[in-house]
């Protein structure tokens, strides 16, 4: 039996998460861009971005519920469902970590500071490229691609210690540099962040699928050490 | 939204036990509207009062307006009035004829006799109501030789073949099992392209499938019916207004 309407119910939420994704993607790409280019404006249309971004999550939200309620999801549809409800809300705060960095971007506006643009942008770079794998294999169930991701979140660390070690030294030169040196500690905890968030729809990927809620976060001492969190 | 029945003020009778109370509300063209609520509070009366089926019980009276397309149908001749509203009905009963002569049957009570004609209708028809490609080689078996869920469909075929504009469907589903049920609410989903449908259901979870909005009738304590909230289908299930609605839809009560 092919329930048109319920399938094509889901397949519409589907493709609206698809494009929380992008909006997400933007947004990072965006941040980094105005914190390169030191743009305060592009800075400020992230922020607008945001509520927009917010909107669209309440609005899947929404339907997500809404077919809860009215079609009876059940086992796989009822995954997906309960998956998507998860993703957004991982997408959601994807989006606050682009803020954050366009918050950067505005704070620094006048302030002389050597930033590690390079490990910056190529941190976002793989941030962005992780994401949109895992929202691929999201979509195409594909639980081999869902699996591997989160190991690609090494070259991430490697880059967050770079960039953590350069805001050090900043300090350590001129300590009048702290709280801004902070700041770009923020950045790369902010890619960071949003690139371990990536392996929690990685696993919804693979609960999909399977029916199994597996913890793909790979062993990361660091993490422990973290107090932002 | 356009609105094709329009419903002032009814109430209805039976001898002096009164069924309705001022019942007040909408029906839009095109959609599907489903009405929900416990045994008894009169929402089959409610549908049945649509093409005045309950004309033939003598005790009935009725006060207010029923208005399709702003005619009041309580003052209507009954005969062109179901020409216009057809009914599907809990349990498929079709003709004891075959199933080319259910479906024509309509059309021909209505005059028309050319064959090529009435071919034409009963094709379309059954194909309109998702039968065709399983009984196009057997048309002039027994329409009683089918199963229920292709016989209901029988039903819908022959409903349609007097070109209605509205159908009311009484608990079109409930003697079929969850997939001839599932068929009937996609064939619903397909039907409303061209016709309003009223649905009255027990069955919740299938006025939450199938319909566009719907009607939560409860009964007031001299057992009376009532309309306790419309809405369209999607908000109601969640987010009523009424706490009664939300009792009812959670299984609280009913």
């Amino acid at each position: 039996m092919s329930r048109k309407l319920f399938s094509q119910k889901i397949y519409n939420i589907k493709e609206e998460v698809l494009l929380l994704g992008n909006m997400v993607e933007e947004a990072v790409n965006k941040s980094v861009q105005s914190l390169k280019n030191r743009d305060v404006k592009l800075a400020r249309k992230i922020y607008q971005h945001d509520i927009e971004l917010n909107d669209k999550r309440f609005s899947i939200e929404n339907a997500i519920l809404i077919v809860i309620a009215t079609q009876q999801p059940m086992a796989r549809d009822l995954r997906q469902l309960a998956s998507m409800l998860d993703i957004i809300s991982e997408l959601e705060r994807m989006g606050d970590y682009a803020k954050g960095i366009a918050k950067v971007t505005i704070k620094l506006e006048k302030i002389e500071l050597e930033i590690p643009i390079i490990q910056i942008e190529k941190m976002a770079e793989l941030a962005v490229e992780m994401l949109h794998k895992a929202l691929t294999a999201f979509i195409n169930e594909d639980v081999h691609t869902a699996s591997q991701i989160p190991f690609e979140d090494d070259a991430i660390d490697q880059l967050y210690e770079e960039i953590y070690r350069h805001a050090v030294q900043l300090m350590m030169s001129d300590p009048k540099l702290a709280d801004y040196s902070n700041l770009i500690m923020w950045v790369g905890h902010n890619l960071e962040r949003l690139a371990d968030r990536v392996t929690n729809i990685c696993e919804r990927a693979v609960f999909i699928a399977t029916g199994e809620l597996l913890e793909l976060e790979v062993d990361d001492e660091d993490d422990e050490l973290e107090v932002n969190e | 939204m356009n609105i094709q029945i329009s419903v002032k003020n009814f109430n209805f009778y039976y001898g002096k036990f009164q069924a309705l109370r001022d019942i007040n509300f909408n029906i839009p063209k095109r959609y599907i509207t489903a009405i929900i609520g416990p045994s008894g509070c009169g929402k089959s009366t409610f549908l049945r009062s649509f093409n005045r089926m309950n004309d033939l019980i003598s005790s009935v009276t009725m006060s207010g307006e029923i208005n399709v397309d702003g005619e009041n149908i309580l003052t209507l001749d009954p005969v062109t009035l179901r020409k216009k509203i057809g009914m599907v009905f809990q349990r498929p009963n079709p003709f004891p004829k075959s199933i080319y002569e259910n479906v024509a049957f309509g059309p021909r009570a209505h005059g028309l006799k050319r064959k090529d004609h009435l071919d034409e209708i009963v094709e379309k028809c059954l194909k309109d109501s998702y039968l065709w490609d399983e009984v196009k080689d057997n048309l002039h078996s027994s329409g009683l030789s089918l199963s229920s869920g292709q016989q209901q469909r029988l039903c819908i075929a022959r409903a349609l073949a007097v070109e209605p504009e509205i159908i009311l469907m009484d608990e079109p589903a409930s003697a079929l099992d969850p997939i001839a049920t599932l068929k009937i609410e996609e064939l619903m989903q397909d039907l409303k392209q061209k016709y309003t449908i009223v649905i009255v259901t027990h069955n919740m979870q299938q006025a939450a499938r199938a319909s566009d909005y719907t009607a939560f009738f409860n009964m007031l304590p001299d057992r009376a019916g009532y309309l306790v909230e419309h809405a369209e289908t999607q908000n109601l299930f969640t987010n009523p207004k009424e706490k009664l609605t939300e009792d009812y839809i959670s299984g609280r009560f009913g």
